[in-house]
């Protein structure tokens, strides 16, 4: 079986487009939540916060993707990154089986909403222009990895997978399996989504949003804020990265999938699925949960998720887990759907290559509710040695994804 | 490439005729019609609470799986451990008309009104999630999007998983709803097309590693040897793409072409000339198998397209259609009367993004 490691890191986030930027917002937890642009705040009586992209335009912006869905533009602005990041062309240009795996939340639901917009659709029995028609021609989701796939010159395997916020973690995953079995030596993979308004009506309607700001774990947390973005690594076969003298970011290990076959859109508070999916990721990357140097944590920030999470934690790693620390990027990131873990996942990886663990932002007291204090905060950036990282990401549906990033050795 | 052998040891099948295999066996044999279904769980597998917030490719999904797993002794294997099954949608479009919906609401009505139960339906996830609730099934909860290839991409990542030991059974569904806004975008994409219409429809294969359905004594209905998937390059035409593809995946699997009985078109075939990769082939590989466009019988396969493919050779693997009838012999290319009884098949999908997925199939002796 080969090694699969990570060579090409690119962002199009809340807290900048480039990698220093991203990095040092992460360590200085520089927030990325701002007031509410994209919508008109007032329809969602006393929630103003949002997670919008910032820096897009110091981006180029050819070529023209206006047609495509949002996601589409954010992916593969971060996919270029990436690929210049690990030393390959902005596009490929000989023939070869490397894949694009992308995974996302509302995929290219900005379609929908705009075509509604611009024709000012009014219900369901209003027929359709042609032109209409053509507009939302877009929406088929598998433009998101094969337009990418196709601008990149990627010619190998693609697919978007909308597992929803735990889908840029299903991505790498995926993405490690097919090249740990030689199916591909590179892949694209990560996460995309496009704001939209029907995610935020979505997580508005559940009553899940802040006014505030997000404080995961914290016994005063009031809820998540929504994001957009797009995170993406390159991952390569080991030998095909040594080959060319690519640099080396750090290494998949293994990685666990489950369910918890509970709630359409509730996590199962006894967390057995989440526990489930960290176990199978310790076991699929032979490790120990003495292995484990900290965790990067879903964290949202709502009562459901960090109880159930917390819950999880504690049943895999036991009374240890209150010495290792834990981190939520989502405090300064927001929720990014399906970028969300993308992005934890190239936090997780810088922190292994630069050896400090980030801190997480505005939790203050650990909410006495759950089986054990956990350590969000002491560990505050000093340098610390970081051999395996794991990243937990949980969805609605219960579908749940858990992935262990590890040092290059 | 997947690497290790994969059983076929369920199939299900749902359309307004009905479920089951045998219902598609008799759409392909007497030319059945079928139209928008009525019923999508006719079985009556799911839990009648909370069913009237389910979307028409939620109920589908349940009872497409659900009829794998009652069949075959295959619930002896999902009972052994539920961790060990997974739950794999191909899809495309599955979530686009509760997306309309779900937004003309929150725009016209405002968010205050939007219901907060129809959240699910608008992620495309909810079909294979709603099935891990309706089962229990906590294993892996896969929903993949790949246009017109959904299908076999979806039955791509099972077998990988079985390949890896991350399950030890997989149910692979994928499903076919009609909506106008399914149909806006097929007039949006000017798709050239003179196949029929598929109407709805649902496939479902459960799969298992050869040798665990050997050891349980399971009827296996065909063994996957290889899957292989490709993107066509900026000017790579089509049928030269699924011809390297098909070249790459003989290789890897030790065949020639000549071993080949029939190559099968099961999605997309709009999306390829049939002359054009014929003559590919011939210049490529050498002598061509038979070349067939099953869409001519059971309509645009669409993300369903390859599953439906695979099921159509399966009731050729097992003598459950009657290609003498003349059925099996209107879409070819090949102009002679086809009387073979397959034993080695290629199904493929081509997307009109230009990406496909090709599998081998070969008839379990």
């Amino acid at each position: 079986m080969k090694r699969v490691v990570i060579t090409g890191l690119g962002v199009v986030s809340p807290i900048g487009c480039n990698i220093p930027d991203f990095w040092k917002n992460v360590k200085e937890k520089n927030t990325g939540i701002r007031p509410l642009t994209k919508l008109n705040s007032e329809d969602f009586k006393g929630n103003s916060l949002s997670a919008e992209v910032f820096g897009e335009d110091t981006l180029n912006s050819d070529p023209d993707l206006s047609d495509y869905s949002k996601s589409v533009d954010y992916a593969y602005k971060a996919s270029k990154m990436a690929l210049i990041d690990a030393g390959f062309p902005e596009k490929i240009n000989f023939p070869n089986r490397y894949g694009v795996i992308l995974g996302t939340t509302n995929g290219t639901e900005d379609i929908v909403e705009r075509t509604i917009d611009k024709y000012d659709i009014q219900d369901e029995d209003e027929e359709l222009s042609s032109n209409a028609k053509k507009m939302l021609s877009y929406f088929r989701p598998i433009e998101l990895s094969s337009k990418v796939a196709r601008l990149c010159g990627f010619g190998g395997t693609n697919m978007v997978i909308p597992t929803a916020c735990t889908a840029g973690n299903y991505a790498f995953g995926t993405a490690y399996s097919m090249i740990k079995n030689g199916r591909s030596k590179v892949m694209l993979a990560g996460g995309s989504d496009p704001f939209t308004r029907s995610c935020y009506t979505i997580f508005y309607r559940l009553g899940a949003m802040t006014t505030e700001s997000i404080k995961p774990f914290d016994e005063n947390r009031t809820g998540m804020v929504v994001g957009e973005g797009a995170g993406i690594m390159v991952l390569e076969d080991l030998d095909h990265a040594l080959e060319r003298g690519a640099k080396i970011y750090g290494e998949i290990s293994g990685y666990g999938l489950s369910c918890d076959a509970y709630h359409p859109t509730a996590p199962d508070p006894e967390g057995k699925g989440a526990a489930s999916a960290m176990k199978k990721a310790l076991e699929n990357s032979k490790l120990d949960i003495d292995d484990i140097s900290y965790i990067s944590a879903h964290g949202t920030g709502t009562k459901a998720n960090d109880f159930h999470e917390v819950n999880a934690m504690y049943k895999v790693f036991g009374e240890k887990l209150s010495d290792i620390p834990v981190h939520s990027l989502k405090s300064v990131i927001g929720h990014c759907m399906g970028a969300a873990s993308a992005f934890e996942g190239i936090s997780a990886v810088l922190s292994l290559q630069e050896q400090v663990i980030p801190s997480t932002k505005n939790t203050e007291k650990i909410d006495k509710i759950f089986p054990i204090e956990i350590d969000l905060n002491s560990f505050g950036l000093k340098p610390a040695p970081i051999q395996n990282v794991m990243s937990n990401s949980f969805a609605f549906g219960g579908n749940i994804c858990s992935l262990i990033f590890s040092k290059y050795n | 490439m997947i690497d290790h052998k994969i059983a076929i040891v369920g199939v299900g099948y749902l359309s307004s005729n009905g479920s089951g295999k045998e219902v598609f066996f008799d759409k392909i044999n007497n030319k059945k019609e079928t139209t928008k279904i009525e019923a999508y769980d006719p079985d009556e597998y799911m839990v009648k609470r909370g069913q009237r917030y389910f979307s028409d490719a939620t109920k589908m999904f349940c009872n497409l799986s659900f009829q794998c797993i009652n069949q075959n002794e295959i619930n002896k294997t999902i009972e052994l451990n539920k961790n060990k099954v997974g739950l794999y949608d191909g899809t495309e479009l599955s979530n686009i008309y509760e997306g309309f919906i779900f937004d003309l609401s929150a725009k016209h009505d405002g968010p205050d009104l939007v219901s907060p139960m129809s959240t699910p339906n608008t992620i495309a996830n909810a079909a294979a999630s709603q099935m891990a609730i309706q089962s229990k099934i906590t294993g892996p909860n896969f929903s993949i999007n790949g246009g017109m290839c959904a299908s076999l991409q979806a039955l791509d990542v099972a077998s990988l998983h079985l390949t890896d030991s991350i399950v030890d059974c997989a149910i692979v569904c994928s499903t076919e709803t009609t909506s106008k806004y399914h149909q806006a975008i097929r007039d949006g994409e000017n798709r050239n097309s003179n196949l029929p219409q598929s109407n709805e429809y649902g496939v479902s294969v459960a799969l298992q590693r050869v040798e665990t359905a050997k050891e349980n004594k399971q009827e296996i209905y065909g063994v996957i040897l290889g899957i292989i998937s490709g993107q066509a390059y900026e000017g790579q035409l089509n049928e030269n793409l699924m011809t390297s593809l098909i070249k790459e995946l003989l290789l890897l699997n030790g065949f020639q072409i000549s071993e080949i009985d029939m190559i099968m078109i099961g999605a997309g075939g709009h999306n390829i000339n049939g002359e054009l990769l014929e003559k590919e082939i011939i210049n490529t590989l050498g002598e061509p198998s038979k070349i067939f466009f099953p869409e001519i019988t059971y309509g645009n396969g669409d993300n369903a397209g390859g599953l439906a493919s695979i099921l159509y050779t399966i009731g050729l693997f097992n003598n459950d259609l009657d290609e003498a009838k003349g059925l099996f012999n209107q879409g070819t290319i090949n102009k002679e009367g086809l009387t073979i009884k397959p034993k080695n098949v290629i199904v493929a999908t081509i997307d009109k993004t230009g990406y496909s997925v090709i599998t081998l199939l070969k008839k379990h002796i």
